[in-house]
């Protein structure tokens, strides 16, 4: 299939990549940008593990033409660490202190459905989480303590 | 790593540029939020030539909502955008919330209440809601436009009366009574990223608590949404909330669906669920009015 050269908005970056119309953008983000941080489990659309954050809305990446994101700002798990000194985001932080993390196979994408959250909303009710992550299927921790580590994150001062 | 067949695709920024690849570009499929289609590529159960991606076309995303004059929402308004549309709660609340109850988060923010008609699958979600608006579509192609209630564009299991070449323009809602009353609800395995194994929308237009006018629409238990003839005839006449009233609706609603076992219900389950969520709807609707 005849690839086209696309740039696409990672992180802030600008990325010139080789991509076939029929290209999906969570292959794309990890085999062509290297950014392996962000999971494919079904791949269709139905685990949230490749969640990524587009024009300010977490989208499926598995459903996602990457063609089709020309013009668009995509942020991956990779970019919501501090880009210059590495420091992780405080929703990560929040997920390793609360334990919210065991194989760590939904984590990038639950990761982003509550960093996601936590931009519009910044103090969310235990609905509010559960119905954000909704979205998105872990298999380990039976969800208790995800939910924990994003109502500690609002409660210290959110993701911003 | 799912491979697709093979296709070209097109992002076209004006509603004319579209509809003339859609007249031109053979084997075309037409893509908006994608989280069905992109589904079905997958799946290889659609084979286009041409995927023409219509999310750039400003007439597609119009977003009106007047005083009196009801709403038009363009065909790629997503589900997350009537989801928390404060507009639309206040004015289509059963409508709102369906949007709302379509897949899961990220499907909502992806998918378009265009998308959702077109579909057109048994179980979708909006077309219950939109029918008991009385919501009406606009679907244009080269040769012009037409409008179309939304009860008369599904015809069957995902088969619609588009035809070649034609898209959903927009969807037109009228402005609703200020006595109806309108609810939606559905039953399935668990609350999010489910198919519905019934779901329903009833409105009731009332005068004072006397039923004047009734619409029961039922979906996931027929190839097509399906408009109740019974249960209005059970309920116009009745007082809001009379038990007798809303019993004799439930197994009025339950005579008339004929649904289908599969995986996720039986159908001796799916008439149960008709039967509790019309009684839900009503009591609901009762306890809303007093």
């Amino acid at each position: 299939m005849k690839k086209q050269l696309v740039t696409l908005n990672i992180n802030g970056e600008d990325m010139d990549l080789r991509v076939a119309p029929t290209d999906i953008l969570a292959d794309v983000l990890r085999k062509e940008a290297g950014l392996t941080g962000t999971k494919k489990g079904c791949g269709q659309g139905d685990c949230g593990a490749c969640t990524v954050i587009i024009d300010g809305k977490a989208v499926l990446s598995c459903l996602t033409l990457a063609i089709a994101c020309q013009g668009k700002k995509i942020t991956t798990i990779e970019g919501i660490a501090d880009q210059k000194t590495g420091e992780m985001n405080p929703i990560q932080k929040a997920f390793l202190n609360h334990g919210a993390v065991q194989c760590g196979f939904c984590t990038p994408g639950m990761i982003m459905s509550s960093y996601n959250l936590l931009t519009r909303n910044p103090q969310p009710t235990r609905a509010d989480i559960r119905r954000a992550l909704s979205g998105n299927l872990c298999r380990c921790t039976g969800y208790i303590l995800i939910f924990e580590a994003v109502e500690a994150c609002a409660a210290e001062g959110g993701v911003l | 790593m799912n491979i697709l067949t093979p296709f070209e695709y097109f992002a076209p920024e004006t509603l004319d540029e579209a509809l003339e690849l859609l007249a031109t570009k053979e084997n075309a499929k037409v893509l908006a939020g994608g989280t069905d289609l992109m589904i079905q590529l997958k799946e290889k159960m659609v084979h286009p030539a041409n995927v023409i991606d219509v999310t750039h076309i400003p007439e597609l995303k119009e977003f009106k909502v007047e005083a009196g004059k009801g709403a038009v929402l363009g065909a790629c308004t997503t589900d997350a955008f009537c989801e928390f549309s404060e507009e639309l709660k206040a004015k289509y609340p059963a409508f709102s919330y369906a949007a709302g109850e379509i897949g899961g988060p990220q499907v909502r923010e992806m998918g378009t209440i265009g998308g959702n008609l077109a579909n057109s699958g048994p179980s979708a979600e909006t077309p219950a809601s939109l029918i008991c608006y009385r919501a009406q579509l606009v679907l244009v192609s080269k040769s012009g436009e037409r409008t179309i209630p939304v009860e008369d564009f599904i015809t069957g299991n995902r088969k619609n009366c588009l035809n070649e070449g034609e898209i959903i323009k927009t969807i037109i809602l009228p402005e609703p009574a200020a006595n109806q009353h309108v609810k939606y609800g559905y039953v399935g395995m668990r609350s999010s990223m489910e198919i519905d194994i019934a779901n329903m929308c009833i409105s009731l237009t009332v005068d004072g608590d006397t039923i004047k006018d009734a619409m029961c629409v039922m979906g996931s238990v027929a190839i097509k949404p399906l408009i109740s003839e019974a249960v209005p005839k059970a309920l116009i006449g009745t007082k809001v909330g009379d038990e007798d009233a809303i019993k004799k609706a439930a197994e009025a609603a339950q005579s008339e669906v004929h649904p289908i076992t599969d995986v996720r219900a039986s159908a001796d389950y799916r008439v149960d669920v008709v039967g509790a969520l019309c009684r839900r709807l009503l009591r609901e609707i009762a306890a809303e009015i007093k």
